[in-house]
């Protein structure tokens, strides 16, 4: 299959000299869901930044389905990749959660037909279908997280980069949200995670890319990435206390789940 | 870009009292508003950037100045094709160079057109090299113990100490909307002005929310507490800062008095 994002040799740096990435390479499949985890100052969130050319490259090519994001600006490159930002306080300004969401689609030039239907499935996905006409500021810190998600959803991009969803949200939030992100993924949605969060990375996703001083550790499956012990410590990553459990215990299998790690205790263990 | 924001050095600049900078600062702002003839305003300017490489922040400083291009190109077209009808500008007959329809330029509006832009320049300049070479809380103290009342001098240096800050915030609040397909770039004057609402809508709550958060952190760490407040660091004035002080004050006097001569002025 055709892979829809491809970094190529990425380096990175605001000032000279000075690189943020050095040397990132790697391609995502259309239809990936994948999360990318490092430390503060990994270099995460600068990375993700060129998928749709907020940042370019000062060194080596981002190619997003096909389009180099040298010769694209962001709002071209927004129809293919949207990006929800960790506070949704940095982009709610309209009056309605309706208009909030028909912003980007309307920014894309959809027709007003279009722009009501994407509008629609999107806050019914965000489960905030019925709020169409209250001020976003009057919801709940947990809703405008949503109405966020809503507002990049509505513009029908192939990739949907989050960047710490779930930081600073309560348990109920984080559920929904990962619950919205697993609906958009099995719709074809490419999914790119950024997270601090290892037990939802160790659930939820599929592949793990790990990241430290601005170079990626690591690049494989969820359990092939949380078996490696020494490469998380050198990236300063702490596991979930399941994976750690069966460190600890000496276990071949490496469960990602505590119904995982019952099963493997009692299947292995005396 | 952080835009007016505290850069650590080891420089003279850096350790003198930030009253000689005040000082030193209302003088360049003095003399700039007695001169209008381009070389006298290019001279501030240059005093200016040789002060920012003395404070060992050149580089810096001349990154942020170059955000006020547009400022200073719009300062150069407006004074040299209209500065006929400003309040403020010496009108005498002079050569027409260019007649553009009912726009002319002739040579007393070039020479406006020249200065005006560096004067904008030793305006924003030296006040930014005070922030940039002070930190907040010596700026507040420096206040204080000019008999600035705390709570004001407080306010005065915790303003300074949000511009940065502001830059930040509106830098990803415009990442966040350009990521939701917003063209800044495009279209005429209207439509431009009209795609900043939202960035600042946002913009105006994030400023609200951090003041909101900020004032909490005061009162939970009991600002105000008691009437008098005391100082773990008082600043002392060294042997240069008086030397700073009194040349500032005498160089003030002196540029008022060339003033007065008609000197460095156009059309005077």
């Amino acid at each position: 299959m055709q892979p829809i994002i491809i970094v190529r040799d990425l380096w990175f740096a605001y000032e000279k000299a000075d690189y943020i990435l050095k040397g990132v390479s790697f391609s995502i499949t259309s239809g990936e869901l994948i999360a990318i985890i490092g430390h503060n100052g990994s270099g995460k969130t600068t990375l993700v930044k060129h998928f749709n050319g907020l940042l370019k490259p000062t060194k080596g090519s981002v190619f997003i389905n096909g389009i180099d994001t040298k010769q694209a600006t962001v709002a071209e490159l927004a129809r293919n990749v949207g990006y929800v930002f960790q506070n949704p306080n940095h982009q709610i300004f309209a009056d309605t959660v309706y208009e909030e969401v028909a912003f980007g689609p309307r920014n894309l030039g959809y027709d007003e037909e279009r722009i009501h239907e994407l509008v629609e499935s999107s806050l019914q996905a965000t489960g905030l279908d019925g709020t169409e006409n209250t001020p976003p500021f009057a919801l709940s810190m947990g809703a405008r997280e949503r109405l966020a998600i809503a507002s990049i959803i509505a513009m029908d991009p192939k990739v949907l980069v989050f960047d710490e969803p779930t930081t600073g949200q309560d348990h109920k939030t984080c559920l929904e949200v990962m619950e919205i992100i697993r609906k958009c993924s099995r719709e074809g949605k490419t999914i790119v995670l950024i997270s601090h969060d290892m037990e939802l990375v160790a659930e939820w996703v599929n592949r793990v890319i790990v990241m430290a001083d601005g170079v990626i550790l690591l690049d494989g499956s969820t359990r092939e990435a949380f078996s490696k012990q020494e490469v998380l410590k050198s990236a300063k990553l702490k596991p979930p206390q399941v994976i750690q459990a069966a460190w600890k215990l000496g276990l071949q299998d490496i469960p990602l789940t505590v119904d995982e790690l019952v099963t493997i205790i009692s299947r292995d263990l005396p | 870009m952080k835009f007016a924001k505290y850069i650590e050095r080891d420089s003279i600049v850096h350790r003198l009292d930030p009253r000689s900078k005040i000082a030193l600062c209302l003088a360049i702002i003095g003399a700039a508003f007695s001169f209008t003839y381009p070389l006298f305003m290019m001279g501030l300017f240059i005093f200016v950037l040789i002060l920012s490489f003395v404070a060992k922040i050149w580089r810096e400083f001349m990154s942020q100045t170059k955000l006020l291009f547009s400022v200073v190109i719009m300062a150069f077209v407006l004074w040299s094709l209209f500065y006929r009808w400003s309040l403020f500008a010496a009108v005498t007959s002079s050569r027409v160079i260019l007649q553009l329809g009912p726009i002319s330029l002739d040579e007393l509006g070039l020479l406006y057109g020249v200065t005006m832009p560096f004067r904008v320049l030793v305006l924003i300049g030296a006040p930014l090299l005070i922030f940039m070479t002070t930190t907040f809380s010596d700026l507040s103290t420096a206040l204080f113990q000019l008999r600035v009342p705390y709570k004001v001098a407080f306010t005065l240096g915790l303003s300074v100490r949000f511009v940065p800050t502001i830059s930040e915030e509106m830098e990803i609040i415009r990442q966040a909307q350009m990521a939701r397909g917003l063209e800044l770039e495009r279209g005429g004057i209207v439509k431009k002005a009209r795609a900043y609402v939202p960035i600042f809508v946002p913009l105006i709550v994030r400023l609200l929310e951090l003041a909101d958060r900020m004032s909490s952190a005061m009162e939970v760490r009991a600002f105000g507490a008691y009437p008098r407040r005391t100082f773990y660091k008082v600043l002392s004035m060294g042997r240069i800062d008086y030397v700073i002080v009194v040349s500032s004050f005498i160089f003030l006097l002196l540029c008022v008095w060339l003033r007065l001569q008609g000197i460095g002025t156009i059309g005077g």
